[in-house]
Parts: C-alpha cells; sequence; structure tokens
C-alpha cells in the first residue's frame, strides 16, 4: 500500500496514462499513510523482536535511508503537483516533479532489495 | 505423484544450471519478487478499486491505461517465481501453502479472464461520475482478495507447512 500506490503516481508523472487527470491521484496520499501506518507499526514489533540481531545490521540502516529518502520525495512531489495548501493542482507537471518519479521508483526498489537482503547478509 | 515430477524438474539441465549459479541469483530474484508484486498490486489494486466504485469520475478505460504496468508485474514476479520452482521445486510441490498460493493464483486468473470476456466491453459504454453495477464491484473485490490472498500465502511459505526451512 505504499510502494504500489507511488508508483503508480511516479509512472503517471513519467507519462503512463496520459488520459488520466493526475488530480484523480490525489487519494494515493491517503493510501500511502495508511500503508505507512501498518508497515511502521508491524516493522517496529519485528525489530523490537529481533532488536540485536537487526540492530547490527548494516543492510537494515540502508532500508531505513532509503524509505526516508523516499518519503521526503513523496512529500516533495506532492507539494510541486498538488500545492503547498494541497488545494490546488498544477496545469503541467514540472521536469522537477518527472526527476523525483524516478528517484522515489530508485529508492523505494533499493528499500525493498536492502529489506529483503536483511535475511542473508550477517 | 508430484515427487516424481520435482525429482525430475530438479535434474533438468535448466534446474542443474540454476542451482549452481552464483549465491546471491536467489536474494536478487526474491527482491525482484517483491518489487514485482509492489508493482502488480499497486496498478491492479487500483483498477480494483475503480472498479467497486471509487474515482467514479475516472473512466474506467483511463484507469485501464496503466494495466500494461501491471502485466509487466505480473511477467516479473512469474519469472522470478519459475526461478525459484525450477531451482528447487519438491520445496514448493510438497508444501501446502505453495498449493494455496497457486489456488489463489488460479482464482485471480479465472476472475481476470471473466471480466475480460463477459464485462470489460460494458467497461467501455459505463459514463463517469455513474456507480458502478454490482457485478463490477464483485469482481474488483473478488481480484483485491485473490492477490492479497496470492500476497499472503506466499509470504507464509516458510511459516505454515514448509518441509524445508530454507528461504526466509
Amino acid at each position: 500500500m505504499i510502494v504500489g500506490p507511488n508508483a503508480v503516481l511516479d509512472l503517471k508523472i513519467l507519462g503512463a496514462g496520459a488520459r488520466l487527470p493526475i488530480d484523480a491521484l490525489r487519494p494515493v496520499f491517503r493510501i500511502m499513510s495508511i500503508g505507512f501506518v501498518i508497515n511502521a507499526s508491524t516493522g517496529l514489533v519485528l525489530f523490537i523482536s529481533e532488536a540485536a540481531d537487526k540492530g547490527t545490521l548494516w543492510v537494515f540502516y540502508v532500508k531505513l535511508s532509503f524509505i526516508a529518502l523516499a518519503l521526503v520525495a513523496a512529500f516533495r512531489t506532492r507539494r510541486l503537483i498538488f500545492g503547498r495548501d494541497g488545494a490546488t493542482t498544477v496545469a503541467e507537471i514540472p521536469g522537477s516533479a518527472k526527476a523525483l518519479a524516478i528517484l522515489s521508483l530508485v529508492l523505494w526498489t533499493g528499500a525493498i532489495f536492502a529489506g529483503r537482503l536483511m535475511a542473508y547478509v550477517h | 505423484m508430484f515427487t516424481d515430477f520435482a525429482t525430475w524438474l530438479h535434474h533438468t539441465s535448466l534446474s542443474v544450471a540454476l542451482q549452481g549459479q552464483v549465491q546471491w541469483l536467489w536474494p536478487f530474484c526474491e527482491s525482484l519478487h517483491f518489487a514485482g508484486l509492489a508493482l502488480l498490486l499497486g496498478v491492479a489494486g487500483m483498477f480494483d478499486l475503480r472498479l467497486m466504485g471509487m474515482m467514479k469520475r475516472v473512466p474506467i478505460s483511463v484507469v485501464a491505461d496503466f494495466m500494461p504496468w501491471a502485466v509487466v508485474g505480473f511477467a516479473i514476479n512469474l519469472t522470478t517465481g519459475l526461478i525459484f520452482v525450477i531451482s528447487e521445486p519438491a520445496q514448493y510441490f510438497s508444501n501446502p501453502t505453495w498449493w494455496v498460493k497457486v489456488a489463489f493464483l488460479v482464482a485471480a486468473g479465472v476472475n481476470a479472464i471473466v471480466y475480460q470476456s463477459g464485462f470489460a466491453w460494458r467497461a467501455a459504454q459505463l459514463p463517469p461520475d455513474v456507480d458502478t453495477p454490482t457485478s463490477f464491484k464483485i469482481i474488483g473485490a473478488l481480484s483485491l482478495a485473490s492477490w492479497f490472498g496470492v500476497l499472503w500465502a506466499g509470504r507464509m511459505l516458510p511459516f505454515i507447512g514448509a518441509a524445508i526451512g530454507a528461504g526466509l
């Protein structure tokens, strides 16, 4: 519920689904928030149960960094596209939003890879 | 009966080649499998929610423009999934949870075929801002439920019914 909806928004910004008005993707951020609450709380439970083990893994901090940066990218994208007050949607997608969209896809993919590698790297 | 098939598959040249691959191939494919599922569920999930009546002002055909990306996600996961099964067939065929996953996958596939063959043409005629028929809502909900079933059973593979505790 985080990466999927964000990927849809990124793909739209990069030109997919040209007939879809970008304004229709406003709910993406609400879905992402729900997904983030689920994953942050379950992730915290998983971490608490194995903190001594996972806390020493460098790849765990790589994962956290990727997530933090991807969230910053998501917030910046929202401000660029839907305005500071969340009321106005841009008429044309700025180039900076496209760069952020590519960055977002790379960062989330990085977070997924780093998370999966936690089971292998010791 | 699948034991023989698993043994045969495990000895095919393709399986042997995959087993002899670099150690990072398996975790790499797992990571791709996760990224692919995010793409597949993100895009198909949006379409399912549209069928269920959300985002009514956007025509269904416009939301469907994104569906090739769901197919990309599915192709990534089919490829990486086949790599897992061909490499270690017995590990999967002997695990009841894997068959649950396959059952959910078949359900999602049949549901998609039913939609494509019987309902897609009606979707094209459905004007925006009009609530979707109950049949559309059922198909959307079934699709969401079966894909989450695939995801859930997949994640439970090492935990429920696994004879070999590999692949955590």
